[in-house]
C-alpha cells in the first residue's frame, strides 16, 4: 500500500483496525475539550502520515501495529488545537494563549539571553502565529507547520531558537572592516613552518574517510562537543544519556580515531614515528579539517518542502 | 554538502522538536541525528531549543522581563510577610513572658490573696492589712492608707502617709504622673534600700527581703504595658510587704521609705485603675478548662455562658477549680486563639461551683 495515490487525498487508506485506534483517540481529546469531527480528525492525522511516511524510509507504509504506534506518538490534542487556530477558532486562540503566552515569551527571553531581543524574537512569533502575514492573499499561520511530531511548546521553542539563530547568523556577519584582523607574525611564522601540501591533503583525505566511518551518534557528540563547545551535561541531556557516559565515550572515540588515522597514514609509507609526528605537528590543521569534513553531510534524508515559512515567506531556517 | 549549501534541507521545527523529546521513529531519529552531525545552526537550534525551561506562573511579558526583587509586588509582600512575622513572634513572646515570668513580688501577694475567699478576715493583723478583699481594688488601697497612717504616722518629708490614699485622688498626680511614679519605684527603692543597706547592719536581713521583693515585683509589673489595675492592688501587697519588714525591724527607717513608696505606687496605680469604665471590667464564675494551645487557661461564664481566656499573672489556677474572677476583656486576639482574652485583675476559687457538669455555650 503504498502513501500517494494519483492526487493527494488518494493513496493510503488506513484498515480497520487502524479506524478504530483513531476513533478512540478522536474520543479522547474530545473528551479533553477539542471540537473537532471525527472525518476531520482523521484526515488531518492521515495528513501528517503521508508527510512522514510513518517515520519509516520505506516507501510502503508500515504494519498495522507500527501505524498505530506512530499515530499514538503524535501529540493529537495539540495538533488539532494548531489547526483550529491556524483557521482562525476564536476559542481555540484563547485556550492557545492561556496555555502557550507565557511559554513563548520565557523562551524568547531565555534564547535571547536579552529583554529586548527576546521580546522583540516573541512579538514577531506572535505576529506570525496569528497569521498577520499573508501569501497571495491568503493569511497563513505557521501553525500550519505543526505536526504533532513534538509537542507543541517544543515546537515554538524550536522555531524560536530557529529565528534567533537566523536572526544571529545574519547580523553576525556583518563584521566591521576595523575588527578583522591581519594575521599575526606567529600566525604567518606557523603557516611558514606547516608541513607540505601534500601532507596536509593526504591528511585531510584519511580523516574525511575515518570520519565517514563512524556512526552518526560519534559525529554528533565530537561536532557538538568539539566544534560548538558544548558541555558534557548539555550533550548528554540532548542524547538522554548520563554525561559520564559521554564522557567515556569521548575518550574511546579520540583515542580510536588517532589510533585509525595513524594507521592509515602508515599503509600510505609513513613509519610510525612520522605518523605520530604528523598527528602533532598538523593539530591545528587537522582541526580545520575536521571542522569542514564535519560539515559535510553524508546522507541527506530530508527533503522538506517549506511551502510555508517561518519568518516574511522565506525558508524558516 | 556545506552548512550553507544544506539551507534547505535542514529538518523541520516539529522534527527537531520531536528529537529533543525523542518521540521519532528509529528512522527519524537517525535521520535528524545524521544532519545534527553535520549541521552546526541546527545543532545550535536544538541545543537552545532543548536547554530553555519554560518559565512557570509569569504573568506578563513586563513582569517577565524584570527581576523578582525589582516588582512591584516584591517590597509590599516583603513588608507584609516581616509584619506577620513581628507579629507572631511578639504574640510568641508575650504568651511565654505571660505563663513563666511571674514577679515574685506579685506572687507572693497573690499566694496570699487569692485562696482566700471574699470577705474572709484573719486574726492576723499584717496579713489583714495586706489582703484587702480581692474583688475591691480600691478598698485595697484604702486598706494601704489607713495601715500606712497607723503604723507609720510620718513619712521622710513629714507628711501624713494617709494624705496619699485619698480615694479620688491618692498623690493628687495627674494619671502621666502617676504612671511615671509606678514605673519609676523599683529604682527608688532598690538605692534607697541599697543607701540604708549601708547604714543599717543590724536587721538588714529582713528589711531587704521585703524591699526586694517590693522593688522585684514593681519591676516586673513595668514591664506590663496593660492596664493598670492589676498593678495597683499587687503593689498595694507589695507595700504591705515592705511593712511587714518595718514592723520586723523597726529601727530601720530605709524600710519605712521603701514601704511608703510602695504604697505610693499602689494609690497611684489604684487611681488609674479607677480609670478603667466598669463597662470593660467583667466579673464572673466558672470552672477553668485547659485550652487547646498548651498554657492557656479557659474559664466559661455560669451566667452568660461566655468562653474567656484567662490572663492570670502569678498563682494560676488549676484546671478543673471553680472560680471568680473579676477582669478586663482585651479587644487584641492572643496566640491560644480561643475565648475572648480576659486581663484578671482578682480571682479566688470558688469550690461550690460544681465543675463536673459541663456548661453549654450560650446563644
Amino acid at each position: 500500500m503504498r502513501y500517494e495515490g494519483p492526487n493527494e487525498s488518494g493513496g493510503y487508506q488506513p484498515t480497520e483496525p487502524v479506524v478504530r485506534f483513531l476513533r478512540e483517540l478522536w474520543h479522547s481529546i474530545r473528551i479533553n475539550g477539542a471540537s473537532i469531527a471525527y472525518e476531520e480528525f482523521e484526515q488531518l492525522l492521515l495528513q501528517v502520515a503521508r508527510h512522514y511516511r510513518f517515520g519509516s524510509s520505506l516507501p510502503e507504509a508500515p504494519n498495522v501495529e507500527e501505524q498505530i504506534s506512530f499515530f499514538r506518538s503524535l501529540h493529537a490534542e495539540e495538533l488539532v488545537l494548531a489547526r483550529a487556530c491556524a483557521a482562525g477558532d476564536e476559542a481555540a486562540w484563547e485556550k492557545f494563549i492561556v496555555r502557550y503566552r507565557e511559554t513563548i515569551y520565557s523562551a524568547a527571553y531565555g534564547i535571547a539571553g536579552s529583554d529586548s531581543i527576546g521580546r522583540e524574537l516573541a512579538d514577531s512569533l506572535y505576529a506570525d502565529l496569528y497569521g498577520l502575514r499573508t501569501r497571495e492573499g491568503e493569511r497563513r499561520s505557521p501553525l500550519l507547520l505543526y505536526h504533532g511530531r513534538g509537542s507543541l511548546a517544543g515546537w515554538l521553542r524550536s522555531v524560536l531558537a530557529q529565528r534567533f539563530v537566523d536572526l544571529h547568523r545574519k547580523t553576525g556577519r556583518e563584521v566591521p572592516l576595523e575588527e578583522v584582523a591581519e594575521p599575526t607574525v606567529a600566525q604567518m611564522t606557523a603557516e611558514a613552518s606547516a608541513p607540505p601540501e601534500r601532507v596536509t591533503l593526504l591528511v585531510q583525505q584519511i580523516v574525511k574517510m575515518t570520519l565517514a566511518r563512524l556512526p552518526t551518534e560519534q559525529r554528533f557528540i565530537l561536532s557538538a562537543y568539539y566544534l560548538d563547545g558544548r558541555t558534557l551535561k548539555q550533550v548528554a541531556s540532548l542524547m538522554g544519556v548520563h554525561e559520564s557516559t559521554v564522557s567515556r565515550m569521548l575518550s574511546r572515540l579520540t583515542a580510536s580515531l588517532r589510533k585509525q588515522i595513524v594507521g592509515e597514514l602508515r599503509k600510505t609509507g609513513f613509519k610510525r614515528r612520522e605518523a605520530e609526528e604528523i598527528m602533532e605537528v598538523d593539530v591545528r590543521d587537522l582541526s580545520i579539517a575536521v571542522r569542514k569534513i564535519l560539515q559535510v553531510e553524508t546522507n541527506p534524508a530530508f527533503q522538506v518542502q517549506r511551502a510555508l515559512t517561518v519568518e516574511g515567506g522565506k525558508s524558516d531556517d | 554538502m556545506t552548512d550553507e549549501s544544506s539551507r534547505q534541507q535542514h529538518p523541520e521545527a516539529d522534527l527537531l522538536a520531536g528529537f529533543a523529546e525523542n518521540s521519532l521513529t528509529r528512522n527519524e531519529r537517525e535521520s535528524v541525528l545524521s544532519h545534527l552531525a553535520v549541521c552546526s545552526r541546527c545543532r545550535e537550534v536544538v541545543f537552545l531549543a532543548h536547554g530553555v525551561e519554560p518559565t512557570p506562573n509569569i504573568q506578563s511579558s513586563e513582569l517577565m522581563a524584570r527581576p523578582f526583587w525589582r516588582r512591584s509586588w516584591f517590597p509590599v509582600m516583603a513588608s507584609a510577610a516581616a509584619v506577620v512575622m513581628l507579629a507572631a513572634v511578639t504574640f510568641f513572646w508575650y504568651g511565654r513572658f505571660n505563663k513563666q515570668t511571674a514577679p515574685p513580688g506579685a506572687e507572693i501577694a497573690q499566694q496570699r490573696t487569692a485562696p482566700l475567699p471574699v470577705g474572709t478576715a484573719t486574726s492576723n493583723k499584717t496579713a489583714e492589712a495586706a489582703a484587702p478583699p480581692p474583688l475591691a481594688a480600691p478598698a485595697a488601697s484604702k486598706q494601704a492608707g489607713k495601715y500606712a497612717a497607723k503604723h507609720m504616722p510620718t513619712d521622710s518629708k513629714g507628711e501624713k502617709a494617709v494624705v496619699l490614699s485619698s480615694p479620688t485622688n491618692p498623690v493628687g498626680a495627674s494619671g502621666d504622673e502617676a504612671r511615671k511614679m509606678t514605673e519609676e519605684a523599683p529604682q527608688l527603692a532598690l538605692r534607697r534600700y541599697q543607701s540604708e543597706f549601708s547604714r543599717n547592719t543590724g536587721s538588714q536581713k529582713s528589711l531587704s527581703s521585703g524591699a526586694m521583693q517590693g522593688a522585684a515585683g514593681a519591676k516586673a509589673e513595668t514591664q506590663d504595658k496593660g492596664g493598670y489595675a492589676p498593678r495597683a492592688i499587687q503593689a498595694a501587697k507589695i507595700g504591705s510587704k515592705s511593712k511587714d519588714a518595718w514592723d520586723a525591724a523597726p529601727s530601720s527607717g530605709g524600710a519605712v521609705t521603701s514601704a511608703q513608696t510602695y504604697r505610693q505606687k499602689g494609690a497611684a496605680g489604684a487611681a488609674e485603675w479607677k480609670k478603667v469604665p466598669e463597662s470593660k471590667q467583667v466579673h464572673g464564675e466558672g470552672c477553668v478548662e485547659q485550652g487547646v494551645e498548651a498554657g492557656c487557661l479557659m474559664v466559661r461564664d455560669r451566667q452568660s455562658g461566655k468562653l474567656y481566656q484567662v490572663l492570670i499573672k502569678g498563682v494560676r489556677p488549676q484546671p478543673g477549680n471553680g472560680i471568680e474572677f473579676t477582669g478586663v476583656a482585651r479587644d487584641s486576639a492572643t496566640f491560644c486563639m480561643q475565648g475572648t482574652p480576659l486581663d484578671v485583675i482578682t480571682w479566688a476559687d470558688k469550690s461550690s461551683l460544681n465543675c463536673a457538669q459541663p456548661v453549654a455555650p450560650k446563644n
